[in-house]
């Protein structure tokens, strides 16, 4: 057993001078017509403020489109600009609509459901947090919220609503209401998307790093759904140190293998293709695009030709994604099994010395604090 | 001395709850694992009074610590790492040097032409941070850990791992060996005690009453002493002294882009080299390094330092601790 895990960290110091892609940057570019993402009626108070509103409104019975409001300039007049967006947790929404169509904390009762609730690769990618167990996982991508860029400004239409005729005879009341909403013609948007592959591909059984994924006595159960829903067998769980990380500190957890990995970023990025925001009374809007780049170095700037498209005009390239992904190579470094054990017990000691140093400083102040008190009321 | 580096931070749509505030907020309650359960809009929440023109230094300094490869270390809550390593003490400094320019929700004063920021503009949305929240998300606290007990949430914090970890390994070793091998089939702790206890050899009862409690009466009785509920990851014993802020419900939010300027040297820069390039500030921001606009540094000068420290408020100051 010992030499074959010392031939594992042999590999994977190997691997660490190879090229490797850390991050992938997503950029789509949506289009579509309305609005699709409304924001409450307060929003009025800088909308009425925006150099580049068109229609004004005093009333409070106004629905607006979810903006965002920046400085700029609109020939020689300088000030508040306002443009639409459809923000990031719309978009999460509906990347997730087909695997997450609704919310339940029924999941989590029982054994069954929750276990298969979690190796879903849509929670897999989503991220969740258990709040009774603690049980969590990090998203493996961000995205910024979908910005308009065809500088398509709104409008305010004047809609009614009716409703149950009133008989009570008292004025006001009945539902049938006037009320004015934003709308808008053709509009595209871009957003960015960042997908981090050290996050996609560790699931951390540790409570050390304070992300259990999930709990001991569910991992068989676990990694034998998420293998079904991969295709591919789940390695077994083992320890692991991320590379470059100050912390030496062993994590316990499973690695994905590169395959598993690729298939899920693939995953992903085919939700995000089939993004199809739809709104029966006011708008839709979908995806029309999407451009990817893998990035090695964080710090050198990601240029516009190193983007590479995975999604045009309805067809998704499984081809071109395959090329950014070709330099991935995972980021974790494998441990000795009692290596790692060593060092989570060297952990264990210096943290029970720490802790018992902080309770007896918490009890000499509790102390301190006491005597004071009582000498003042003698002293009174 | 000047620093001669500046790394620039573009930020985009990072959300602060900022306009309830105070006790009765049960939106940015934090939880916390007290001896007794916690009622809700209960006196412990605790807040964040942070001006529209920048941020929490904490906040900078966990989008800094996973910009560079890093775990971010909560600022409230209490965590797994407890003794040894916190936070990077160098990425704390340049958390508090760096420099914020907002750039959304702000407007030109028509008289004077200064920037003016909106501290009333929000952005409502449905905060469904915990898919699978309940009414309270409370950890089980006030549970006793019992053999019998129905809860099949509480049953599951305990943990092969956890249990040698608390005991040591070698007495784990002998009271493994005293279970017999049926039982350490067991994927699941309290399964194999219940089987433990099922076939009770009178050499276990004897070494079983030379462990200390509760591990003794959890090995003989199938429930703990005091009824503790033993959620503890490898500090030792604790009842459930764990921390966690958990928001929920329809939302109002100070949404948030920016630009930050960190000064860095050289030895930062291959710090930040390691990680993957972007991090998540705040609720919902993204922040990746870089940025393609005109980069003027004399524009530096006018910008918001970090908000730093004693700028969390609570009823509770126990446990609360700033950078």
């Amino acid at each position: 057993m010992k030499t074959d895990h010392k031939q594992r960290t042999k590999t994977t110091n190997k691997d660490n001078t190879m090229k490797n892609i850390k991050t992938i940057a997503v950029k789509i570019k949506m289009a579509g017509s309305g609005i699709v993402n409304f924001d409450s009626s307060d929003l009025g108070f800088a909308v009425n403020q925006s150099i580049n509103t068109t229609v004004k409104s005093r009333h409070s019975n106004v629905n607006y489109a979810k903006s965002s409001f920046h400085l700029g300039k609109i020939g020689e007049k300088e000030g508040m600009i306002r443009s639409l967006r459809i923000s990031s947790d719309c978009m999460r929404h509906a990347i997730h609509i087909e695997g997450h169509p609704f919310h339940t904390p029924n999941v989590a009762s029982n054994d069954v459901t929750k276990v298969h609730y979690l190796a879903n690769t849509d929670t897999l990618l989503r991220g969740y947090l258990i709040a009774n167990t603690g049980e969590r996982r990090k998203s493996c991508y961000s995205i910024t919220s979908a910005k308009e860029v065809s500088g398509a400004s709104p409008t305010l239409e004047t809609l009614s609503r009716s409703g149950a005729k009133d008989t009570s005879g008292v004025e006001g009341k009945g539902d049938t209401t006037l009320f004015t909403r934003d709308n808008v013609g053709d509009t595209e948007y871009e957003a960015e998307m960042y997908i981090d592959l050290s996050e996609l591909s560790l699931i951390s059984l540790s409570d050390l790093a304070d992300r259990r994924a999930i709990m001991d006595d569910l991992v068989p159960e676990y990694s034998k759904a998420l293998s079904e829903n991969l295709g591919s067998t789940v390695p077994a769980p083992e320890y692991f140190i991320k590379r470059g990380s100050a912390y030496l500190i062993p994590e316990k957890g499973i690695q994905l293998t590169d395959e598993q990995v690729r298939l899920l970023v693939k995953t992903l990025l085919k939700k995000v293709a089939a993004v199809n925001i739809n709104k029966s009374q006011t708008g839709y809007a979908k995806v029309t695009s999407i451009l990817v780049a893998g990035i090695e170095d964080v710090l050198e700037e990601t240029e516009d030709e190193s983007f590479v498209a995975v999604y045009k005009e309805g067809k998704f390239s499984s081809k071109a994604l395959e090329g950014v992904m070709e330099s991935f190579h995972n980021l974790y470094t494998r441990m000795d099994f009692a290596d790692a054990e060593k060092k989570i017990k060297e952990y264990e000691e210096s943290n029970a010395l720490a802790n018992k140093k902080s309770a007896e400083k918490k009890k000499a102040k509790g102390k301190k604090g006491k005597e004071e008190e009582t000498e003042t009321d003698s002293a009174e | 001395m000047q620093p001669t580096k500046y790394l620039v931070i573009q930020v985009r749509d990072a959300k602060l709850f900022r306009f309830r505030q105070g006790p009765k907020d049960t939106h940015n309650m934090i939880i916390a694992g007290a001896k007794e359960p916690l009622k809700r809009k209960d006196t412990q929440g605790a807040w964040v009074d942070c001006p529209p023109n920048t941020f929490l230094a904490s906040s900078v300094s966990g989008m800094l610590h996973a910009l560079a490869g890093e775990r971010p270390v909560p600022t409230i809550r209490k965590n797994t790492l407890l003794g040894s390593p916190q936070r990077v003490a160098r990425i704390d400094e340049l958390a508090k040097d760096t420099l914020v320019q907002i750039t959304s929700g702000v407007s030109l004063d028509s008289k004077t032409d200064e920037v003016q920021y909106f501290p009333k503009y929000g952005e409502v949305l449905m905060v469904r941070k915990a898919s699978t929240l309940k009414t309270d998300s409370v950890y089980p606290s006030s549970y006793p850990l019992s053999l019998e007990d129905p809860c099949p949430n509480t049953r599951r914090l305990l943990t092969w791992d956890r249990f040698k970890a608390h005991i040591g390994a070698e007495t784990f070793e002998k009271v493994t060996s005293l279970f017999g091998e049926e039982a350490c089939k067991e994927h699941a702790l309290l399964k194999a005690l219940i089987k433990v206890r099922q076939n009770l050899t009178p050499e276990l009862v004897a070494y079983a009453a030379t462990i200390k409690d509760p591990w003794k009466s959890l090995i003989l009785n199938g429930y703990t002493k005091d009824a503790s509920p033993l959620r503890a990851g490898y500090n030792g014993i604790e009842k459930m002294t764990f921390r966690m802020t958990v928001p929920r419900g329809k939302e109002m939010v100070s949404n948030r882009d920016a630009i930050l300027f960190v000064p860095v040297s050289e030895g930062d820069i291959e710090m930040f080299r390691k990680g993957p390039g972007y991090a998540t500030l705040l609720e919902g921001g993204v922040a990746t390094l870089g940025y393609k606009g005109d980069f003027n540094l004399s524009a530096i000068e006018g910008m918001s330092p970090m908000l730093v420290a004693n700028a969390v408020k609570t009823h509770n100051p126990e446990g609360i601790s700033c950078i």
